[in-house]
């Protein structure tokens, strides 16, 4: 049974206005996300992932702007996001759709205890008794598997471990029932360990209280375990957009093929670590064909000369000229190309933090 | 908390006493002899010597000091030389007046400066923003004499609504307040100002924004109390300033208040005055940055978990 669309991005635009000019951050882009699904958004740093999910949450603060293109949010009768005015978007945020930030180290009021910020929450959207709203507040906090709520809810964020206060943030993000829930890196900064926690508590949560839930992130392995579908996103463009399991088995973009050649497998054994040679262009010089094609090994003359538009092949979309016909025939397997630029993506460790 | 607190007052009573301690060595090397000053330019040695084997004047300097340090902990600094009267009674007095001013004007400051702090830090980078900093930076570098004698000139003897010089009556310290208030609300406007435009940047805020709650409680809690911390050290300065007495400012209104009292203390040598005076100074000063640390602790439970137990 096809689920109902609970967010349909359409030719969505956001510029920056800067001294070097107007900079597309986005550039119309069109994505659809099902109700009760989560939808993965994949692209290395720069590619406009976070100022998606600013422009979602009409959160988009100057020198930026949405400049075209319509977010529409909802079930039945859907409401324009980019339309509304500032009242309206604060009644959305927080009861329709929430947030998660990357850094849970500085996502949360110092000066605040934890439990204050989820009741200030409930409070700004609910006529709701202060009793019931600390009750609330506690038992959000024990739903996201933190042992003695009632401690934690008097503490304030430096008392907790930067994965404790991911969880603070997601039972805050949580509190009112939003339908949609934008993650935005969540996991970035924690932990290998605990990030298998916080993804787990996502994956949990969001089947219970049947969220809709859009996964932000730079690292392939952490989408394929979070994904339905999933968005590449390259400099501010949709480059692929398939079912999950579609892009992690037969990629079609060669940036998508990079990117799935770059996580790093149990069973082989490499002295270095695939990358994509080269950087994701400036925004103030991205190149006048196929934005990809300076670090593509299939790019044309076509690809440097002309802008590829996005078409339909074996299920995906995607937006490159190899696949202009359809059909599966010109698929490539991409060759591993120059690794000496390896770069190992460091993870932030969370060191311990001070006790009280 | 508490042994941040009683590490704090332990540090404000070793200040105190080394200033004592400093004061009294400078105050008496420096050339001048108090009682030949006292006694006028036609008493001779004989007479000099005996007034101070009276005041106990001829002891070594250490043996004045601790007698001198004594009686200041009974809460005796002695009697002013040339007035005849106890020192304490004389600094009570004048506090009285300087009191009431630099509350008064405080208030002024707090009111305007907080609110124009705010504005231009919402309103950043807009027509409001630039007018009140334009404003601000006026008032940093107007000298608070020169808009005192502004204040007396057009708003009291044009208008004459209020009085110009002295405190007989209440009113008497509306012109030297809004004097003294303009010049510290604009300092005020300018910390406040470019600490919440600090805070405004960071993460939580944005958050506070994606839970949907109401601006006014974004700027007024969230990030006003997050810029408190510098507010607070300019605001405790301020009132330090303030207290140890304005002494231009008192002299343009004639207000009999601290500032006044000390500078003609020092023209006359009139050293236990002195004394006494810059000890007064001293313990404000230090009494208010006691005050000032205990206030980071309470607005930020992060110092009071790090540096407290």
């Amino acid at each position: 049974m096809e689920r109902e669309n609970i967010l349909e991005i359409k030719d969505l635009d956001v510029r920056l206005f800067t001294e070097r000019g107007e900079l597309p951050v986005i550039d119309r882009l069109n994505l659809t996300l099902r109700a009760g699904e989560t939808l993965g958004i994949v692209g290395e740093s720069g590619c406009g992932k976070s100022m998606l999910a600013s422009a979602i949450m009409g959160l988009v603060a100057r020198p930026g702007k949405v400049t075209g293109g319509e977010i529409l949010f909802g079930r039945d009768e859907k409401q324009d996001l980019t339309k509304m005015s500032a009242k309206e978007l604060r009644r959305i945020r927080g009861t329709g759709i929430s947030m998660i930030f990357q850094e849970p180290m500085t996502s949360l009021n110092p000066l605040m205890s934890c439990g204050r910020q989820i009741v200030e929450t409930i409070v700004a959207h609910e006529k709701i008794g202060r009793a019931e709203a600390k009750a609330r507040a506690i038992s959000i906090i024990r739903s996201v598997g933190i042992q003695r709520p009632e401690k934690v809810y008097g503490e304030v964020p430096a008392q907790l471990s930067g994965g404790m206060r991911q969880r603070i943030m997601i039972a805050m993000a949580l509190v009112c029932n939003p339908e949609l829930l934008i993650c935005d890196e969540p996991t970035t900064a924690l932990d290998v360990t605990v990030q298998a926690q916080i993804l787990g508590l996502i994956r949990r949560l969001q089947k219970e209280k049947k969220t809709s839930v859009v996964f932000i992130s730079h690292d392939m392995g952490v989408i394929s375990q979070m994904a339905d579908r999933v968005a590449v996103m390259y400099a501010g463009q949709l480059v692929e957009y398939a079912q999950a399991e579609a892009i992690f088995t037969r990629p079609l973009h060669p940036y998508t093929q990079g990117l799935q050649a770059a996580i790093p497998k149990m069973n082989e054994k490499k002295d270095s670590l695939e990358s994509i040679p080269g950087n994701v262009p400036m925004l103030y010089e991205l190149p006048k064909g196929c934005i990809f094609s300076p670090r593509c090994a299939y790019a044309t003359d076509r690809c440097r000369s002309e802008r590829p538009q996005i078409v339909e092949a074996d299920g995906h979309r995607v937006r490159c000229f190899l696949y202009e016909q359809g059909g599966d025939a010109q698929r490539r397997e991409m060759k591993a190309t120059d690794t000496s630029e390896t770069k190992i993506e460091n993870k932030k460790k969370i060191g311990e933090e001070g006790e009280g | 908390m508490v042994r941040y607190i009683i590490k704090r007052a332990f540090l404000a009573v070793g200040i105190i006493f080394s200033i004592s301690l400093i004061t009294f060595f400078i105050l008496n090397v420096i050339p001048g002899d108090p009682v030949a000053a006292m006694l006028g330019e036609f008493a001779d040695a004989d007479k000099i010597a005996q007034v101070k084997a009276q005041m106990g004047l001829d002891a070594p300097l250490p043996v004045q000091y601790i007698n001198w340090l004594t009686d200041l902990l009974h809460g005796n600094m002695g009697t002013s030389y040339f007035q005849k009267k106890p020192v304490v009674t004389l600094i009570l007095q004048a506090f009285h007046y300087t009191a009431i001013m630099a509350t008064a004007a405080y208030i002024v400051a707090l009111i305007l400066g907080l609110t124009a702090g705010i504005l231009a830090a919402v309103y950043h980078d807009r027509p409001i923003d630039r007018i009140l900093m334009s404003i601000s930076a006026f008032g940093i570098s107007a000298p608070s004499f020169w808009v005192a004698i502004l204040l007396q000139i057009y708003v009291g003897l044009k208008f004459s609504v209020f009085p110009v010089s002295g405190v007989s009556s209440p009113v008497g310290y509306v012109l030297p307040s809004l004097a003294l208030g303009t010049r510290y609300a604009a300092s005020i406007s300018r910390i406040t100002r470019a600490s919440m435009l600090e805070v405004m940047g960071q993460d939580f805020v944005k958050t506070a924004y994606a839970k949907g709650l109401y601006q006014r409680r974004i700027i007024l809690i969230h990030i006003f109390q997050n810029a408190l911390v510098p507010i607070i050290t300019v605001i405790g300065t301020d009132i330090g300033a303030l207290l140890t007495g304005s002494m231009i400012t008192e002299n343009v209104f004639n207000i009999p208040g601290i500032g006044k009292l000390l500078i003609d203390a020092i023209h006359r040598r009139d050293i236990p005055l002195v004394q006494g005076g810059v000890i007064y100074v001293a313990a404000i000063c230090v009494l208010i940055y006691f005050i000032v640390d205990v206030l980071y602790a309470v607005i930020n439970p992060n110092i009071r978990l790090t540096k407290g137990e």
